[in-house]
């Protein structure tokens, strides 16, 4: 998988940002670096996204908190092309701008439903490869709330190189 | 252990009804199938009933008459209905009672359903972020069904346009006006690959349904027809449902192919035999992946029989009838018997322009719902 090391999440550029998370549980902070957090099951292995307290395939209740893998690839999508209704953070956004949504495989561990950050939504295809980033959402009063997305690793590569 | 005939059906119209409560709606429909039976309300045993937007369903019985029965009321989303004609066919198929009531209405407000995340035991970042929307989730699983079956998406508008051509047809449907293919294409992208027209809308109206002991069906009717079964099922570990933050590496089957499965099974059926059906069409590609999911065919093999016509009323596998959701709209409490309702005539040979030819003698219904829900059923003459 390629690397994209120079636009990894560190927690760093979250209060740098002097942002906040949209939900502090779904994210795995280690030091300076920011994943996703996810669960496995020490019985069967099963992971799922967020974090929850027993296994959905085989019921145990023994499962560790992991941080998921940052990158991994499309496996389907779409894009939100109507303004949903609140509680969507953006519900009042004049004019709305639609926005990709679909499941990234992560290291054949898990799928992971996210949103796309992508300035052309018509040129995703199952199998992009796809990075982890943090997108903001709103900006409220003590700063930007901020979620996790993927981005197409391709879209990225040439700003980097510029 | 007791078979189990339906002896009564009532509809009230789906679509608009401004300044009609959906309780007064479910109250027509219930009047109907009453009298469609031959029967008063005080010959009612037990009720299931749902009703998402527009009340309990029980409150019905300050309509109809306080008589004391049973009357349960069902909340299982899109599948609201197939669960509780389940119920209902229990009911009858145990022993505990003779004759009973599957009744569903609803009154939607305008735009797409707003789910609360709660409701679905997922934290509210999920809304918050836009992600709790039904119409994505059917837009990615059919962009992925296409993209694995290398299916060309124009079969969506074909799957629509036949809807609205059928729903033309049907005095019971909100949506009468035909449209083309072309028309259906071009209106506004929702969630790609699907369009407005594309998708069903929450709408209004109510079924009821008299159900009782088989070897009883004479009592009320000439011309009874079957439940042969009635299956209802949940989601697998590894299956693609609305409403997941998280999937599986590997898919497996999901609750519509186990209740399809399920369903003929207990009714000694198999699915090449079906000679009618009503399935689940939330949107076009919902009713493209549903027709193979639920075994009446391949995988892969629908846009040949779509686009040579086979799902049409005279084609040989003719499927949503009514014009389906897409035509019909969805009163989520009523959607699943609307799908039972048309089978119930058409099997009478009482569809009038919508018939299908043939004296069909095996019908089918599927319903799906969030979070991963489907019922089925098999009926015959």
């Amino acid at each position: 998988m390629t690397s994209t090391s120079s636009i990894d999440v560190t927690a760093a550029d979250v209060t740098a940002a002097g942002g906040r998370l949209i939900d502090a549980a779904l994210f795995h902070v280690a030091g300076d670096a920011v994943a996703l957090a996810g669960s496995t099951c020490t019985a069967c292995g099963a992971v799922t996204f967020p974090v929850q307290p027993s296994c959905p395939r085989c019921a145990g209740d023994d499962v560790e908190s992991v941080a998921l893998p940052r990158n991994g690839t499309l496996w389907g999508f779409t894009v939100q092309a109507f303004p949903p209704k609140t509680p969507y953070l953006r519900a009042d956004e004049r004019p709305f701008v639609p926005y990709a949504v679909g499941y990234v495989d992560l290291d054949h561990r898990v799928l992971v439903e996210t949103r796309i950050v992508t300035e052309d939504p018509a040129a995703l295809s199952v199998g992009d490869e796809m990075t982890l980033v943090l997108e903001e959402l709103q900006r409220d009063g003590s700063g930007p709330v901020l979620t996790y997305a993927f981005t197409p690793v391709a879209a990225i590569a040439p700003r980097e190189a510029s | 252990v007791s078979d189990v005939a339906i002896v009564g059906v009532g509809m009230h119209p789906f679509g608009r009804h401004e300044g009609v409560s959906g309780r007064a709606q479910g109250a027509y429909a219930a009047r109907q199938a009453l009298q469609d039976a031959g029967i008063g309300w005080t010959d009612v045993q037990f009720a299931f009933g749902g009703s998402a937007a527009a009340g309990n369903a029980d409150a019905l019985v300050a309509d109809l008459g306080l008589t004391g029965i049973e009357f349960v009321n069902v909340i299982n989303g899109c599948a609201t209905g197939g669960s509780s004609l389940a119920m209902a066919d229990r009911a009858i198929r145990s022993g505990a009672y003779d004759v009973g009531m599957a009744i569903g209405f609803d009154k939607h407000p305008p735009g797409p359903f707003n789910a609360d995340p709660a409701t679905y035991g997922l934290g509210d970042w999920y809304g918050e972020t836009g992600m709790m929307l039904t119409t994505q989730f059917f837009a990615i699983k059919v962009q992925r069904y296409l993209h694995d079956h290398d299916i060309d998406p124009g079969v969506l508008s074909a799957i629509a346009a036949k809807a609205y051509r059928n729903g033309a047809l049907n005095p019971n449907a909100w949506r009468r006006q035909p449209l083309s293919a072309e028309e259906i294409e071009s209106s506004t992208m929702v969630s790609r690959p699907l369009t407005k027209y594309m998708f069903c809308s929450p709408a209004e109206g109510a079924v009821a349904l008299v159900l009782c002991r088989a070897d009883l069906a004479a009592r009320f009717t000439d011309t009874p027809v079957y439940l042969r079964s009635c299956v209802m099922r949940s989601r697998r570990y590894g299956t693609f449902e609305v409403f997941s933050p998280s999937l599986a590496p590997e898919r497996t089957d999901g609750p519509t192919a186990h209740a399809a499965r399920d369903a003929f099974e207990a009714a000694g059926v198999a699915p090449s035999e079906v000679d009618v059906a009503q399935i689940q069409d939330t949107e076009s590609g919902a009713e493209l992946m549903h027709m193979a999911e639920t075994g009446l065919c391949e995988h892969g093999e629908q846009p040949d029989l779509i686009l040579s016509g086979e799902t049409e009323i005279a084609g040989t596998l003719p499927i949503n009838t009514d014009g389906g959701c897409l035509a019909n709209g969805e009163p989520i409490g009523a959607s699943g018997l609307r799908q039972v309702h048309e089978n119930v005539v058409q099997l009478r040979g009482t569809a009038g322009e919508r018939q299908v030819p043939g004296n069909p003698r095996v019908a089918f219904t599927h319903v799906y719902g969030a979070p991963g829900i489907s019922a089925c059923t098999v009926l015959t003459r």
